[in-house]
């Protein structure tokens, strides 16, 4: 049935969507972190997603036999932003080093509510295009009706 | 009067209705009864499947809400499909009772 694996696409970039707004919201909540888990100080993460591929009909058959649906996007990973922390002079703060600066993550709050934004925007348009093919389904199930 | 002898009209063969080739050896292979039932069960795993992601929602664990939204249309779509079905099979019923004999 063609209009699951529609429906499966627009999942697919909800989920999407979904995961850059966690992160985005993660990368918020920690921007004053001064201690990460394992002694490191905590990195802006960002999510990086590809498309499935469905070009050709190996490929297709590739992402079925990976339990993907073709055409689909998917999370490929969550890498660490490669950016220098933004050093504070805070001499009296506890984790301040020997000159006196507090290593803060360098999380860019403009990108992070630009990216909040879009994601969620991204995700109405992913809604958007569920509800058009569910309505293109349910429209044809209304041929040949008597009223 | 020359009445002629009726053994012409008698010779008429019995009409003989065939038996072989009905519902019954429709059924076996992949006839609409068959279909009608594979889409029955999958229409019921779809919705089980809806059901499924509800329970999961009611215990708070709402982690994909879309995935049990689209489960929920999924089934609703297929539930459709299958009354559409039968609505139309029930019209065909009506129209051979309607028939004059």
């Amino acid at each position: 049935m063609a209009i699951n694996s529609i429906f499966g696409i627009s999942a697919s970039g909800m989920s999407v969507e979904m995961t850059r707004v966690d992160v985005a919201t993660r990368n918020i909540a920690n921007s004053h972190a001064t201690r990460g888990v394992d002694g490191k100080s905590y990195v802006p993460l960002k999510v990086v997603s590809t498309a499935i591929a469905a070009q050709n009909f190996q490929s297709q058959l590739a992402a079925f036999a990976n339990g993907e649906i073709p055409g689909a996007a998917k999370i490929q990973e969550i890498v660490e932003l490669n950016v220098a922390p933004r050093m504070v002079h805070e001499p009296g703060h506890p984790d301040a080093d020997a000159q006196g600066n507090v290593a803060y993550p360098n999380v860019d709050l403009l990108t992070e509510m630009l990216t909040l934004t879009e994601a969620s925007r991204v995700y109405e348009a992913n809604v958007q295009a569920f509800n058009a093919a569910k309505s293109m389904a349910m429209r044809t199930l209304d041929i040949g009706g008597h009223k | 009067m020359n009445i002629e002898s009726l053994g012409s009209v008698t010779d008429v063969s019995p009409l003989k209705l065939e038996t072989g080739g009905g519902l019954t050896s429709l059924e076996k292979s992949n006839s609409f009864v068959s279909i009608l039932n594979q889409q029955l069960t999958e229409t019921n795993s779809a919705l089980m499947t809806s059901e499924a992601h509800l329970r999961r929602i009611a215990a708070g664990d709402s982690s994909n809400l879309h995935q049990a939204m689209i489960a929920m249309e999924e089934a609703s779509i297929r539930l459709n499909l299958v009354v559409q079905i039968r609505n139309k099979l029930v019209d065909g019923y009506h129209e051979v009772l309607k028939m004059q004999l």
